[in-house]
């Protein structure tokens, strides 16, 4: 499966990203030093080469930075004005000379947003939002998280019958465009009267991802054999090994893959848009899209739905990004 | 930690399962009662409880709250209804979407472009039944223009017919207006003045006050005939009657100088003066429409649908003065404009249709007035109005003028030789549907047309300005010097007019086939369409009440509230039809042209030449085909 | 004894047989049940005529539904429409690729810039999508108001039938670039540092070396990242529908899902909706196998 070669490929650890570029600098060095005693008459036109070559390098340097920061800008400035216009009034907003910095600072948008309340109990939008997207959300990625764990176990170190079936099986699943169950898995959660509920967002994921599955195969296939064997003789059962010795040992690994499908879960909008009719159950994506009904003469408004829907990401992110980069960096998993 | 964990994902699973096989098993919602024979509900035992969804702003549902409040007070322990809010643009959605999986609520609301596709599906309920029974759901007291759209027949795609049944009753009417700022009109030197067209000749005996407390020598229009003009001028002063329809020219006119004022004066470099997304009272106006349906033998249902958006011809229409004329074998009284199949001579295509047998779509170039009309028109009986195509051009030409020579709007040179009037923003200007009421609101726009709906809003967000409403434009010609003037007119009379047109949207509410308590949902409809419930709702402001006499009362025209000028909205009640959206059962055949229409010509990115040669245009002659049979 | 032991190892064999298929079966049920049952099914309904969501009165019509979609021309439209957006996964292999072997170089805050890079990725689309759909603003928005005080002339980006879908482009370069950089910084640092030094001691160039070792080194990742950005890019629908519901101006924004969904959800026919799926399976399944063929012709796995 190529698919496979190309994970194993990424595979890597976190210390050796920073590449160890002195070795390189250091064999060039010796080189020179090795030529220097071979031709002393050259050691001045050889200095101004070093000179030209530093002058080289440093050029190359700023450049690099530049470039880098650049691309830098290009990422933070959207967001900026996102934040910058969630902080305007309303008129500022829609002056057609449009200004980067807010000229009366204020507070306005989202007093707004967190006080607005289309439903009759009168909790706001974006918090019923957050609510609904926590329920939605945790219970299939913890639930899901441990059947795609043990199922990896399993498929690392246990031998049964069928097992390189089972696993191509599940692989050919990740092949699959999602598209073509649509229809009639609508049609069957319309027919369970799952529709216009959460159950088609919730219950799926309780078994397990494929993508989770083979990540997490990876890492246990790296735990050595022999610890399982020890614990054997500990008499520990299969599923004790699993979760006194797997588990402790994948703890990161685990929580790459949760934090991972926390996030999709929490930025999903296919499936809520489709499965979620009733403004009660509306997830934060939802219920920030119904936002353009809602604010379309107020733009600081919307702006500042989006950064609040944005912020909590952002803090897993920002705490978690460790997790974050490896998970993806060594499955190349997308969100 | 082990077991703690375990009981932990064992609880969180169960929850998850309890919940959901809770939320998939349907409630219980009663038994329904019946409808007797007096059209009164009789309880069949326990509490019916009804679904109901509800679909609008905060206002909106505040409103239904406190009907629904009323209701289950007084059907205490018999209908219990629950109003669903569902907002959001997602609605019709999701509507649809239950609705096609069998398990949409009792009652909701269904927009007007999606109410006959629904009644073709089988989706809702046919409450023909208790229409007629219903001791409280007068059709007689109602605005028949309005109630009786909503009678259907899935057979022919006809609405309004005797064979027609009721799938729904109209929740309210939002006939279309020009909503002006008062505000930019009197700083722009436009005096207001409000006399109906009815009431012009004793206001103009002098002393008598206008709907404002005005006479005319209040206004400086002492000694001075006032016309049935809209806009007008006289003696260097300017006026806007808010109750007579202005003629095209009045309107272009109007917009220039508040549009000038706005730019000049108010700071609003990006204001327009008019804004309108609807031709409707263009063509309508001169008799024209986008589709024609013609009678054809080839065709089993005896007629099929012509695509006449661009019909060039002109159309006629019976002079005042004439009492009653025969056109084609058809009578016509004065003022009424002769049908497109009347007008047409049909022989011209006769041979096509021999020739190849299928369907005779005219192109513009072999349209043909009948000898009969023409000789009508130069006997003086009939008098000539513009051709929908000059119409439709007219609604184009208000589109914006980009002067900087690289952006002129195309429609110019090209196509008719005249260049945009540039008193309107492209319709890409403004974002999205809810930009244009923005713009209002935020005093960018000097007039926008548009619906009832807005009452509300507009109450609430306009703080800055006066604003009131004015009909819709209409097609008007004027004697002028020079022209060959009959006894007892003068210049400045109506020498050639089209007829008042324009279109009001409703939403109905219907019943779901599948529900289960059709009598119980019936009742709260009757309750909420009858003169109780509208009278609530009209109070709220944001909707006709049904019954005609609650229209004409206090409680709908508020004099005290803006608009002041309500009236208006009765008028246009009167004339206004649905739009044509409602022509047939769905809107395949409109989606495609209106999309290019919309989105292309209006913003000045393709002429009305380009327009009518590309695919989405001359394809709509074959999706037209398959509304009908052979 | 000892057949007391191979009794009890055959014991335990099954045991761990049982076991190991158990718990490895749970994943595998998850898709039969919520995968491959409705994939089943979905054959089934791209030959069938069905009115609503239930299959009550539903009858076979044989290839009418493919002719049916085959036949519409906004289909095709949307063919186009999504291949033309899935140009931002080429354009974000190539900035991907090069701001990740920058990052190899010996520079200070690499940490930082690889943060900044990637969150894009972890944001929500719909937030997303409102952020740029206020930048692209026609009135009110930043890109305008550049271009005026440059003296150019205001683009209506979101209405523009010409510029809709560079707006999607752009805002998929913005999103999907940090993904790139992540990968290929993992690929890069498995490139062996003596072909470099090899390189440096024959003369060749930064630039050369780049071309000659690196970029073939890091061709699985960039097979990797084009076939699944391109069957991510084929079945693109939230940011389209999210810019415009009704699918932008000249349908621009009707990709081959949002046509789906349009079928299904807004119009009720499952069947041309359910062909219309198999369609695009089908498409992806050809262009994926294109890209493996044609990928033993650049893709290197020596290294």
């Amino acid at each position: 499966m190529t698919t496979e070669n190309n994970v194993e490929l990424f595979i890597q650890s976190d210390a050796a990203t920073d590449m160890p570029e002195n070795t390189g600098i250091s064999a060039t060095e010796t080189a020179a030093a090795v030529a220097m005693t071979e031709y002393e008459s050259y050691a001045e036109r050889k200095k101004r080469k070093e000179r030209n070559a530093k002058t080289k390098r440093i050029v190359a340097k700023v450049m690099i930075y530049v470039v880098l920061v650049i691309f830098a800008l290009w990422i933070i400035l959207p967001f900026s004005i996102v934040i910058f216009t969630s902080f305007k009034t309303m008129e500022e907003a829609r002056n057609p000379d449009y200004t980067f910095f807010p000229k009366d600072f204020t507070f306005e948008a989202y007093k707004e947003v967190f006080t607005y309340a289309a439903g009759g109990d009168g909790m706001p939008v974006v918090l019923r939002g957050f609510l609904n997207t926590l329920i939605i959300v945790i219970p299939p990625t913890l639930i899901g998280l441990f059947c795609s764990a043990m199922s990896a176990y399993a498929f690392a170190k246990l031998r049964f019958k069928g097992k390189n079936f089972l696993f191509s099986f599940l692989l050919l699943t990740m092949m699959i465009p999602g598209t073509i169950m649509l229809t009639p898995s609508y049609m069957v959660y319309s027919m369970l009267e799952w529709v216009d509920t959460p159950l088609p967002l919730m219950i799926p994921g309780m078994f397990g991802a494929a993508t989770c599955v083979f990540f997490m195969r990876q890492f246990y296939a790296g735990i050595p054999t022999s610890l399982i064997e020890a614990a054997k003789l500990d008499g520990m059962g299969y599923f004790k090994i699993f979760w006194k010795i797997m588990v402790p040992l994948s703890v990161p690994a685990l929580f790459a893959q949760g934090i991972l499908g926390f996030i999709g879960g929490y930025n999903d909008y296919f499936g809520p848009m489709l499965y979620l009719r009733d403004p009660d159950w509306y997830t934060l994506q939802i219920a920030l899209k119904s936002f353009q009904g809602t604010y379309t003469r107020n733009m600081p408004a919307m702006m500042a739905g989006a950064v609040i829907a944005l912020i909590p990401t952002l803090i897993i992110y920002i705490v978690a990004q460790k997790y974050f980069i490896e998970g993806i960096a060594t499955s190349g998993m997308k969100l | 930690m082990n077991n703690k964990v375990k009981k932990i994902a064992s609880a969180i699973t169960c929850v998850c399962l309890a919940t959901g096989m809770l939320m998939a098993c349907g409630r219980d919602k009663g038994t329904d009662g019946s409808i007797g024979d007096d059209g009164i509900y009789r309880p069949g035992g326990d509490e019916a409880q009804v679904e109901f969804w509800i679909n609008g702003d905060n206002h909106e549902i505040e409103v239904f709250d406190s009907l629904v409040k009323s209701f289950n007070s007084k059907w205490n322990g018999k209908i219990k209804v629950e109003m669903v809010q569902r907002t959001g643009d997602g609605y019709s959605d999701a509507l649809g979407q239950s609705l096609a999986a069998g398990n949409a609520p009792d009652v909701f609301y269904v927009g007007d472009s999606g109410y006959k596709n629904y009644a073709e599906l089988g989706y809702l309920y046919d409450i023909t039944d208790f229409v007629d029974k219903s001791p409280t759901y007068k059709v007689e007291e109602m605005w028949d223009n309005v109630v009786t759209r909503y009678k259907y027949d899935t057979k022919t795609f006809l609405s309004g017919t005797e064979s027609g049944r009721y799938y729904g009753v109209p929740k309210d009417i939002g006939p279309t207006v020009v909503y002006y700022n008062e505000t930019y009109f009197e700083k722009a030197g436009i005096k207001i003045l409000s006399v109906a067209p009815a009431d012009l000749d004793n206001f103009n005996k002098g002393g008598v006050k206008d709907d404002r407390g005005n006479t005319k020598e209040d206004l400086g229009l002492g000694g001075v005939t006032v016309k049935e003009k809209g806009y007008f001028v006289v003696n260097n002063q300017k006026y806007f009657n808010n109750q007579v329809p202005m003629s095209w020219e009045e309107t272009v006119e109007c917009s220039r100088i508040v549009q000038n004022h706005m730019q000049t004066k108010e700071n609003k470099k990006d204001g327009f003066g008019f804004f309108t997304e609807w031709w409707f009272n263009y063509g309508w106006s001169v008799g024209g429409n986008c589709i024609q349906q013609i009678p054809s033998d080839l065709y089993d249902c005896g007629y099929y649908y012509d695509f006449t958006l661009m019909d060039n011809t002109k159309n006629y229409i019976v002079a005042d003065d004439v009492k009653g004329i025969e056109v084609n074998k058809k009578l016509y009284k004065a003022g009424e404009i002769i049908a497109y199949q009347d007008k047409i001579d049909m022989s011209v295509y006769a041979g096509k249709k021999a020739a190849d047998g299928k369907n005779i779509y005219q192109n513009a170039d072999n349209y043909k007035i009948t000898d009969e009309v023409k000789d009508l028109h130069s006997a003086g009986k009939l008098n000539e109005l513009p051709s929908q195509r000059e119409a439709f051009t007219e609604f184009v030409r208000y589109g914006d003028i980009h002067e900087d020579g690289k952006k002129t709007n195309p429609l110019a040179e090209v196509d008719t030789g005249k260049r945009a009037y540039g008193i309107s923003p492209l319709p890409t200007d403004i974002d999205g549907d809810a930009g244009k009421i923005n713009e209002f609101v935020y005093g960018n726009l000097g007039m926008l047309v548009d619906g009832r709906w807005n009452v509300t809003a507009f109450r609430r967000d306009i703080t800055k300005f006066v604003w009131d409403v004015a009909p819709l434009p209409m097609y008007k010609e004027y004697y002028e010097a020079g022209d060959t003037i009959p006894a007892g007119k003068e210049i400045g009379d109506i020498k050639v007019h089209g007829i008042e047109a324009g279109h009001s949207g409703s939403v109905a509410l219907c019943i779901s086939k599948t529900s289960t308590l059709p009598a119980a949902a019936w009742t709260f409809i009757e309750y909420v369409a009858s003169a109780e419930g509208q009278t609530k709702q009209a109070e709220a402001g944001f909707a006709i009440p049904l019954q005609k006499d609650i229209a004409n009362s206090d409680v709908f025209l508020q004099k005290d509230k803006s608009p002041k000028n309500s009236k208006v909205f009765i008028r246009a009640t009167e004339y206004e039809q649905a739009g044509d959206w409602w022509f047939l059962q769905d809107n395949k055949w409109i989606d495609d042209w209106a999309n290019k229409l919309n989105g292309s010509v209006r913003n000045a990115t393709m002429t009305l030449t380009e327009f009518f040669r590309c695919d989405e245009y001359s394809k709509t002659f074959g999706l037209l085909d398959k509304y009908t049979n052979r | 004894m000892y057949l007391d032991t191979v009794q009890r190892k055959k014991k335990k064999v099954d045991k761990e047989n049982l076991t190991g298929f158990a718990l490895a079966f749970i994943p595998v049920m998850g898709f039969i049940l919520f995968g491959l049952i409705p994939m089943i099914l979905a054959v089934g309904m791209s030959f069938m005529n069905i009115r609503g969501f239930s299959f009550e009165g539903a009858s076979f019509v044989g290839f009418d539904n493919f002719k049916n979609v085959v036949n519409d021309d906004l289909f095709w439209k949307s063919i186009v429409n999504t291949l033309y957006m899935s140009v931002s996964t080429f354009i974000n292999i190539v900035l991907a690729l090069l701001i990740a072997y920058l990052l190899t170089k010996n520079i200070k805050a690499k940490k930082v810039f690889r943060t900044i890079y990637f969150v894009p990725y972890v944001c929500s689309v719909v937030a997303v999508s409102l952020m740029w759909m206020w930048i692209f603003n026609n009135r009110f928005g930043v890109m305008n108001t550049i271009i005026k005080k440059l003296g150019g002339d205001p683009i209506n980006w979101l209405n523009d039938p010409d510029w809709f879908i560079p707006v999607l482009i752009i805002m998929g370069v913005w999103s999907g670039t940090g993904y790139g950089i992540i990968l290929y910084g993992a690929a890069l640092t498995n490139v062996s540092n003596s072909l470099y030094e090899a390189a440096k001691v024959d003369g060749a160039s930064t630039f050369k070396s780049f071309i000659h070792i690196t970029v073939p080194a890091i061709s699985p990742t960039t097979f990797f990242l084009l076939i699944t950005g391109v069957i991510g890019a084929l079945q693109e629908f939230a940011r389209p529908q999210i810019l415009s519901a009704t699918g932008g101006p000249d349908n621009k924004g009707v990709t081959v899902v949002f046509y789906l969904y349009r079928r299904a959800f807004q119009y009720f026919e499952m069947g041309p909706a359910s062909a219309t799926a198999w369609l695009l399976a089908l498409f992806i399944l050809v262009l994926t196998v294109i890209n493996f063929a044609v990928s033993k012709l650049w893709v290197n796995y020596d290294n």
